[in-house]
């Protein structure tokens, strides 16, 4: 069963990239059999020239006649060379071209489009991955695609006329031939599977090996290292797992040694009969010296087409790994479209009904992708689920989810902006369903500013408000920089808001601090003016100052919207209208600062908590270092 | 011959030591390539000589057992020359396969040992950004240079053989014609033949070198677009919440254009200048080798027709002469390779030079006791790159056993001010003194024995639980050595000896302290819920069985490791910014626990100004300047100040 889906797998990636590819050059399909012919043609005249000769100089033919003869075959020659040559690059450039102007825009397009639930799932990640790395380099990957396929046609082209040149000599020869490339396959069949055997130490040896060169580059541990001397341990781990590598690449390449021994044999009894025969052909004044060194040549020939295609095919499969893995990342199901657009009129307000959410099968339907319940730990699975919400937010209200880490709260988050779908429940828009939504239409409602989010790699203005030039778009601008107290930061840069950020990755970019960074994502949420404003965790990074300043000024950022102010820490609650408190992914709690601390519940328990060294009544009760 | 500015002689130094270097990274690997390249072009000229061989014979004697032996024995021995070549290929396979990454666990091993200063400044970021960058990308540096002694190596081997091929069969035709013919004319021509190879080979080789020259010019920024693709693929898009603000602000388009201008459209028109250069300088070397073929076989034939030549030299001259071409306009361009592949070399030697440079001086070392205080005298920094003065004349002692919370806005320098006391930085005035010397002026090794630290940008490995933890083992406090010797000074030791149990053999020792600090760190029972326990490795990245950790799990990890270290000075900085109120006063509580005897002094940095209430007392830094040191009511006192209004701040929203 495994085995025919992935053969329907391959066939289907392959038609799949055979359109693109013709979307990208209609000509494109049309090079590898020009490329075929070319190589064939060359072949042949490089095995046909030297019997041309010799025969010619055996029948002592006239001076002037071999000379035309072999300037004949030169300009041929010539000619055909070069263009064997431009069309195999003109192959390398196509398939170049389409890796970079296509190939790279369809898996960025695809990332951002793809349903987010599936996202997150771990299968969607590893998908996503692998789907990058298949089109990430132009040495290897989907862009061999061509390549790989010119040669299987060429091999097998070539294959067909050497093995019709020799069948003139005798069939047997073929016979005798394909006998032996039988023995090397199935001996090269036996040494692959002995090779299989160690993929998966194969893996977990690279997998460490690429952990210690690419993941710990020395810089961002560079101070653990060295006040916890931890580098003569990374020194010991890094020797064992490159002799671990070298140990497990050792056996792997024993047996393909074994596998080139047999053919080396095998080319022994090959040669040295087709020698045999030929000599005793030829003193029997069967064949004449030019066809002696052709016969050969294309018993030679054949065996070695033979070879080139075996290779081809092994080649073409490990490519085709590559296309499967980014076909299956394309055919993952994008987030919903194709609705009708739907007016909204503010004042807005959104209903949770009975809403429960989880990471399980009903969410993601895609070929092959089993999706296993609590696939993380047992502390990530309560994460991730949402039991049972009710809730109901008029528009313009504050509100603040508070709860403890894991709670569900960023999860309510994604559920209210709509990149999770609900599993049980609905949403309900001003009455409508979100579900009928198309996404970017209902994504246009919301302004969320994450936790830990990243900077585009372009200017201030931009990664705010997207390079809009017109001139009201940049009076905005400004005030939004203003309102997030974004300016004293831009003032100082050398371009204002034309400084590019991105301090590694751009020339002349700055890098801006965890607290510059969270109020250019402010700017931005604020500049997208939107009915709803999600705040998660806003002010994780912010001296007390800088807090209380957010804090002073959330009204006025959030005048006429509805928002929500996502944070475990509780003296933002005092200035919502509304606290829902949040534990394992249920609303426990809901009300008014006043009516939930009368209420003495969890809410009150964990705001004492909190504000407990705050108290002045406190200081006799706080606890201090006593002295031993 | 100029290159670069740089002389022939130079170049070839710095290609010697490069070899060198490699030889240390992947020992013995170019003894293998050699040896292959060596027999690869054996065992490609004894089948040219066996046809050439057979042919001669067949024309001469038709001798059949003359006929067996020569092609028994030719085969059998091409045969084993062939195993032999398989097995040194297997070598050179194993090696090669882990080449980039053994080149860049070279390259971390040595940021290990160049000083905290020195490796965060740009400048070094940038050296390590270009050496990595250019590797992975096309090869440059260590990896051009391996390709390129390879295939350097198999052309010379074949010129080599070539060579010797040619002239042998030259002799044997000169012995041959002996016998009365005229071989004026053969000189003659031969002499026309070898001008005319002459002029192709030289005619390629100047193509070959442009080619090149282009190659590199193209591939030196593409690291950088590496860079910026690498950016938007692995970290943007791939990252959770940039993924949804990527959706939430439509910013795919943004981002398809962005990425395309500034990374895959110049690459690929990059790819088709090289292309274009390809087609030329190869395609002229076609048409050389294509005349040069046709000339071989005119000039060579009708020697043979004339009778002055054997048939089969018809064959060998041809693949001499081909071979010739090919091998020569290869190592033309590899020459020309090797030579433009010196500026990254230049490059990954500086970095490694920075290493070397930079050995801690053996000064007058003094002893470490027991600390009694640290004092920081009129310290000012400044970051080696930057005008901006960071820290500006701050002076304040810390006795031992004093537990203080540094308070201060973002960007007021209480990190930078940690970072100087782990002597990651030294001050750029003043001096921080440890019971009244530089701490310079103390071993480096014997110092980081005092202090441990967790960091806001902790790092955990992907190792097991334990040898994170137990990575510092290798440290010896001197202070509690100092204890266990004198048991009767002042040092108060609230915990067991330790000593006892140092005849049990040191894997027990270590294990049993290392869940004593997981305890203390709050973390025991989750980690004992594991497979296995301690041996557990952390996250995916080296062990698919690892497990993942929550931000506040990650956090206790942290300090059960700086608590393993039994440091006499422990530095927490914003330990509690990620955790909610529960584990924060967790923490807190811990902490009293773990730090209540009146050895260990400790150092927090937090926003959360609740943490100063526990503190013996309170530095308050403004803009680098130390403007308030007291305990907590002594500072609520001076209400115009900084510290009162960061308290209220905070404190209104709770009280």
């Amino acid at each position: 069963m495994h085995k025919s889906q992935n053969l329907m797998a391959g066939f289907q990636s392959f038609r799949y990239l055979l359109y693109q590819i013709c979307q990208y050059r209609w000509y494109s399909v049309l090079l590898p059999v020009i490329a075929c012919v070319t190589q064939i043609l060359l072949s042949l005249i490089l095995i046909i020239m030297p019997k041309i000769v010799l025969d010619a100089v055996q029948e002592s033919v006239s001076a002037v006649l071999l000379r035309n003869q072999i300037i004949q075959i030169g300009v041929v020659l010539a000619v055909i060379t070069i263009a064997n040559m431009a069309v195999h690059n003109a192959l390398i450039g196509c398939s170049q071209g389409f890796l970079y102007t296509t190939l790279t825009v369809l898996w960025e397009k695809k990332a951002v489009s793809l349903d987010y639930a599936v996202f997150l799932s771990s299968e969607g990640k590893l998908a996503m991955e692998k789907a990058r790395q298949a089109v990430s380099s132009p040495n290897w990957g989907v862009v061999e695609f061509l390549s790989k396929i010119t040669s299987l046609i060429e091999s097998l082209a070539g294959l067909v006329v050497y093995c019709a040149i020799v069948g003139r000599l005798h069939f047997f020869m073929i016979a005798v031939l394909v006998l032996m490339f039988g023995i090397e396959l199935v001996w090269g069949v036996y040494t692959e599977g002995k090779k299989q055997t160690y993929k998966d130490d194969r893996a977990a040896a690279d997998r460490r090996i690429n952990y210690l060169a690419y993941r710990t580059n020395g810089l961002q541990e560079g101070k653990d290292i060295r006040i916890f001397s931890v580098s003569r341990l990374l020194e010991q781990i890094g020797q064992k797992v490159i002799s671990d590598k070298a140990q497990i690449e050792g056996n792997i390449q024993k047996w393909t040694t074994y596998h080139l021994a047999v053919t080396a044999f095998l080319i022994v009894i090959r040669d040295g009969f087709a020698y045999l025969i030929l000599c005793w052909l030829f003193i029997q004044n069967n064949i004449s010296l030019g066809d002696f060194t052709l016969y050969f040549a294309a018993i030679t020939g054949v065996g070695n087409w033979l070879t080139k295609l075996s290779d081809a095919v092994a080649s073409y499969v490990e490519t085709n790994h590559y296309i499967v893995d980014f076909w299956k990342f394309m055919q993952l199901p994008d987030e919903e479209t194709h609705k009708k657009p739907i007016t909204i009129d503010k004042p807005i307000t959104f209903t949770f009904q009975n809403v429960s959410f989880s990471y399980r099968t009903e969410n993601i339907e895609a070929q092959d992708l089993k999706i296993k319940t609590a696939e993380r730990g047992s502390l990530e699975a309560d994460t991730y689920c949402i039991h049972n919400l009710n809730l109901e937010m008029k528009g313009g209200e504050k509100i603040a989810v508070v709860g403890a880490n894991g709670a569900g709260k960023t999860t309510f988050v994604k559920l209210l902006c709509g990149a999770l779908r609900p599993s049980t429940g609905k949403i309900l828009v001003n009455g409508i369903d979100s579900q009928d939504f198309a996404r970017c239409d209902y994504y246009k409602l919301f302004a969320v500013v994450l936790q830990k989010a990243q900077i585009l790699p372009v200017n201030v203005a931009d990664n705010i408000a997207f390079g809009s030039k017109e001139e009201d778009n940049k009076k905005r601008l400004q005030l939004c920089i203003d309102l997030a107290g974004l300016r004293e930061t831009v003032e100082a840069l050398p371009d204002k808001e034309h400084t590019m950020l991105g301090k590694r990755i751009v020339d002349n970019a700055v890098e801006l601090s965890g607290g510059q960074k969270q109020r250019l994502f402010l700017a931005r949420a604020l500049y997208k003016d939107t009915p709803v404003l999600v705040l998660d965790e806003p002010t994780a990074a912010l001296d007390a100052i800088a807090e209380h300043d957010i804090y002073q000024k959330y009204s006025q950022l959030t005048e006429g919207k509805t928002s929500i102010f996502v944070s475990h820490r509780l003296a933002s609650t005092r200035f919502c209208d509304r606290i829902i408190f949040m534990e394992k992914g249920a609303i426990v709690e809901c009300g008014t600062h006043s009516e939930l601390m009368q209420l003495n519940g969890k809410y009150a328990q964990m705001f004492r908590v909190q504000s407990k060294y705050y108290q002045q009544e406190g200081m006799e009760n706080a606890e201090k270092w006593e002295n031993a | 011959m100029q290159k670069s500015g740089r002389t022939l002689r130079e170049d070839l130094a710095l290609i010697r030591r490069g070899l060198k270097e490699f030889e240390v990274m992947l020992a013995g690997q170019m003894k293998h390539i050699y040896r292959r390249n060596f027999l690869k072009m054996c065992c490609f000229y004894l089948p040219i000589w066996l046809s050439a061989a057979v042919i001669e014979e067949l024309l001469a004697g038709k001798n059949i057992d003359k006929l067996f032996g020569l092609i028994t024995g030719t085969v059998l021995i091409t045969f084993i020359l062939t195993l032999y070549k398989n097995a040194e290929e297997a070598k050179v396979a194993v090696g090669y396969s882990y080449l980039f990454c053994a080149h860049e666990i070279h390259l971390t091993n040595h940021a290990h040992q160049i000083p905290f200063e020195l490796l965060e400044r740009n400048s070094t970021r940038q050296l390590r950004d270009w050496v990595s960058g250019s590797i992975q990308t096309f090869g440059g540096g260590m990896a051009s240079l391996y390709w390129d002694m390879d295939v350097l190596s198999a052309n010379i081997c074949s010129v080599l053989g070539a060579l010797g091929f040619g002239i042998y069969s030259v002799w044997n035709t000169i012995l041959q014609s002996r016998i009365g013919i005229d071989c004026g004319i053969f000189i003659k021509d031969s002499a026309g033949l070898l001008v005319l190879v002459g002029v192709c080979v030289w005619v390629s080789c100047k193509m070959a070198g442009r080619r090149f020259d282009v190659s590199f010019q193209i591939f030196q920024q593409g690291a950088k677009y590496q860079r910026y693709g690498d950016y938007f693929t692995m970290q943007y898009l791939s990252d959770e919440n940039a993924a949804l603000d990527a959706r939430i602000y439509h910013q795919t388009d943004k981002i398809i254009e962005e990425s395309q201008k500034n990374c895959y459209q110049p690459f690929w028109k990059g790819n088709q200048r090289e292309l274009r250069a390809l087609n030329e300088c190869d395609g002229i070397k076609l048409l050389c080798s294509c005349v040069c073929g046709s000339v071989v076989y005119l000039t060579v034939a009708q020697q043979a027709a004339a009778g002055v030549m054997g048939a089969g030299s018809i064959v060998i001259f041809y693949a001499v002469v081909m071979q010739l071409i090919e091998a020569f306009h290869n190592a033309a361009q590899t020459v020309t390779d090797l030579r433009n592949n010196n500026e990254h070399l230049i490059r990954y030697f500086e970095y490694m030079d920075l290493a070397e440079n930079t050995k801690e001086e053996q000064q007058e070392q003094v002893p470490l006791q027991c600390c009694k205080e640290i004092t920081f005298c009129n310290v000012g920094f400044r970051y080696p790159e930057s005008e901006k003065w960071v820290l500006k004349n701050i002076s304040f002692t810390i006795k031992r056993g004093e537990k203080i919370t540094i308070v201060g806005e973002n960007g007021s320098g209480k990190t930078t001010l940690i970072k100087l006391l782990c002597r990651l930085y030294q001050p750029t005035e003043g001096e921080i003194l440890l019971n009244g010397h530089n701490i310079q002026s103390y071993s480096y090794a014997e110092y980081m024995g005092y202090i441990s630290a967790v960091f806001q940008d902790f790092a955990l490995f992907a190792f097991p639980l334990a040898e994170n933890i137990s990575a510092s083992s290798l440290y010896k406090d001197p202070c509690r050595e100092n204890m266990l010797q004198e048991r009767h000074t002042d040092c108060a030791v609230s915990r067991e000896d330790k000593s006892d149990k140092s005849d049990k053999s040191s894997l027990d020792y270590q294990e049993s302290r290392v869940w004593n600090c997981l305890d203390q760190a709050g973390i025991k029972e989750k980690v004992s819920q594991w497979e296995q326990g301690i041996r557990q490795p952390l996250f995916h990245d080296f062990d698919e069985n690892g497990v993942d950790l929550s931000g506040g799990e990650a956090q206790k990890a942290a300090i059960a490791r700086a608590l393993y270290k039994e440091s006499q000075i422990m530095i927490l900085d914003e330990p509690t910014a990620a955790l909610d109120p529960y584990a924060e006063a967790e923490l807190f509580e811990n902490f009293y626990r773990i730090t209540s005897d009146n050895t260990k002094t400790v150092l927090f940095i937090s926003h959360r100004m609740s943490s100063c209430r526990m503190c013996d007392r309170i530095i308050v830094l403004d803009k680098g300047c130390l403007i308030q040191c007291g305990s907590h009511e002594q500072l609520l006192e001076e209400k115009e100040q900084k510290y009162y209004k960061m308290w209220n701040a905070q404190a209104q929203y709770y009280i």
